[in-house]
């Protein structure tokens, strides 16, 4: 590993965007990837997720804006800025008339001589070791994504950018994989994971950001991004009909909805301290009309509600 | 040059069993198989069928292996100029930034090693069948009719030599350079083809192109093959100097590599 670059920026975009003729894949970007962090990239399908990571690598030109990764200028430092850069963009590809030692062969031979010692250790890491000399053909999905990864260790990264990279793995596979991930930014490395699996973006990341139409919509921590949402909470009474009348006539109270045999209130956002009283007066309003309430509990408001919330606000815009 | 990425390239084919075996049968197999009937001929009736030795046999031989050598070389170049596009690793080899102009430069040398040995195998036996299946004419005629059966020098067979390495050396490069432009195996393979056998001996008899015809790079071979291999030929019917005939050929190596190169330099990965 080399020197650590704590409290730097592994990836830095300002203004970046790359049309296809007049179709706007990516719309001004400005990104800020934390040094030494699992950096979540979130965006429905389509939303310009791997076009931003494929021109980020300088795989296809930029429109305009500028960017630069672990420091360096690109393109124009491009190949000093990459030689510490793994990365699996969309489905890891092989020659699969090639085993999969042969396969990291040939990349390592397109990067620093030290990468073909690095071939056994990342195999190891991996868990491929033992099926390594078999010819990639005959690997599932799920063993490819680890060979995909395995190349990305050849470079002795300090960013790994790994696109959808939970495809194909089984439940322990991604158990397996959400470790690697942190004993990789553990070792003072940053990952920047794009994938559409919200959940183990939640446990995996610490940092998040959040993409659609081509437009970052938002970015910072996990927590932070959760807490800027909606506050909710769940109801439970003896007299969900008449609740479901009243509630919504309280002042900052956005909506109400029944899930089983409990109501889902949601507040107004921004709402902030004051959010304690208008669940007070929701409260004070079902007991007034005797509704016996059961219990009052405070929804946690998950990335994905959030990452929901955002992408079909921009629907309704648009 | 980096003789990493030149090794990675040739193990990429190396391993390719098809590519391999059909590029032995091509350069290899049809010749031994020829020398072989033509054996069996003169063994069965030798007042008939002549030796399929000798100089007469050399001058055979060379124009199969350059015919079926050219073939195997459009497979052998064409999978070297698409295997990481088509595959999809060409992605992953920009993403390391190594320069792309270098990621191209290294498939020729590593697709002339893979190549070059089979080439040079095949050229081998037809030589060793030149000079082993030599012997006497197999009935009266002229003194230079006779001279064919007649086992050829050493200095000939090594322009021999020479000369099949340039025509298959140059149709390898220049089937890279252009599948490497194209981006498809199977395109380019259908390209060289129908001009190498279709088109380039057509256009060679259009006499209303008159010089313009030079440019033709068969033309250019016809003009460097070795003189005493084709001394009963006719008059050539595109006639340049071997000046020219040499700037050709660089000029086509030179429009496909930069071709093919600039493509690979280019093309969004």
């Amino acid at each position: 590993m080399t020197q650590s670059m704590n409290g730097s920026l592994a990836v830095e975009t300002h203004g970046l965007t790359k049309r296809f003729g007049s179709r706007i894949a990516v719309e001004a970007v400005d990104l800020r990837v934390p040094s030494a962090t699992a950096f979540g990239f979130l965006g429905p399908n389509g939303a310009g997720k791997t076009t931003l990571i494929r021109t980020l690598l300088g795989l296809t030109r930029a429109s305009s804006g500028t960017w630069r990764i672990l420091g360096r200028r690109m393109p124009e430092e491009r190949a000093i800025a990459l030689r510490r850069v793994g990365a699996i963009v969309e489905e890891p590809r092989f020659h699969p008339h090639l085993s999969g030692r042969d396969n990291l062969r040939i990349v390592a031979a397109a990067r620093e001589p030290a990468a073909d010692g690095r071939i056994a250790a990342a195999l190891e890491r991996v868990g491929l070791s033992a099926r390594a000399d078999e010819r990639v053909a005959k690997y599932s999905m799920g063993m490819r994504q680890r060979l995909g990864v395995a190349r990305c260790l050849l470079a002795d990264p300090q960013l790994l950018i790994l696109d959808e990279p939970m495809n194909g793995l089984d439940p322990a596979g991604i158990q397996e994989f959400r470790e690697m991930v942190a004993s990789l930014v553990h070792e003072g490395r940053t990952v920047f994971l794009s994938s559409h699996l919200l959940d183990e973006v939640e446990k995996t990341c610490d940092q998040v950001a959040i993409i659609d139409g081509g437009r970052i919509l938002m970015q910072g921590a996990v927590s932070d991004i959760a807490r800027t949402g909606k506050p909710t909470v769940r109801i439970r009474c003896d007299d969900l009909e008449t609740s479901s009348a009243l509630i919504p006539l309280v002042p900052g109270v956005e909506q109400v909805r029944r899930e089983g045999e409990s109501l889902v209130v949601v507040l107004e956002p921004d709402l902030g301290e004051s959010a304690d009283a208008v669940v007070a007066e929701v409260n004070r309003r079902l007991v007034g009309a005797s509704v016996a309430v059961y219990s009052i509990e405070s929804e946690r408001v998950s990335l994905e509600q959030r990452f929901l919330e955002m992408t079909s606000r921009l629907e309704e815009v648009g | 040059m980096n003789l990493r990425l030149v090794n990675a390239e040739w193990l990429k084919l190396r391993r390719r069993r098809a590519l391999f075996w059909w590029a032995l049968v091509l350069s290899v197999g049809i010749v031994s198989v020829v020398y072989a009937i033509l054996e069996i001929l003169h063994l069965n009736n030798p007042a008939h069928y002549g030796p399929p030795g000798g100089v007469g046999g050399l001058q055979g031989s060379i124009i199969g292996l350059s015919l079926a050598g050219s073939v195997a070389a459009i497979l052998v170049g064409t999978a070297a100029g698409t295997a990481d596009v088509s595959t999809g690793v060409f992605r992953d080899l920009v993403a390391t930034g190594r320069s792309r102009w270098a990621l191209f430069f290294a498939r020729v040398p590593g697709a002339l090693l893979f190549f070059l040995p089979i080439i040079t195998l095949g050229y081998l036996v037809i030589a060793a069948g030149s000079v082993g299946f030599a012997g006497s004419a197999p009935h009266a005629m002229s003194t230079a009719e006779a001279a064919k059966f007649v086992a050829p020098d050493f200095g000939l067979i090594l322009r021999g030599y020479g000369w099949i390495l340039l025509v298959t050396g140059f149709d390898l490069i220049l089937a890279l350079g252009l599948a490497s432009l194209i981006g498809s195996r199977g395109t380019t393979i259908g390209v060289l083809l129908g001009w190498q056998f279709l088109a380039a001996p057509l256009l060679a008899q259009v006499s209303l192109l008159g010089g313009a015809r030079q440019v033709l790079f068969s033309a250019a071979f016809d003009r460097l093959i070795p003189q005493a291999l084709f001394t009963d030929q006719g008059a050539p019917v595109i006639t340049h100097s071997i000046g020219v005939a040499v700037v050709v050929l660089l000029g086509w190596t030179a429009f496909a590599l930069g071709a093919g190169g600039w493509r690979t330099a280019t093309r969004d990965a």
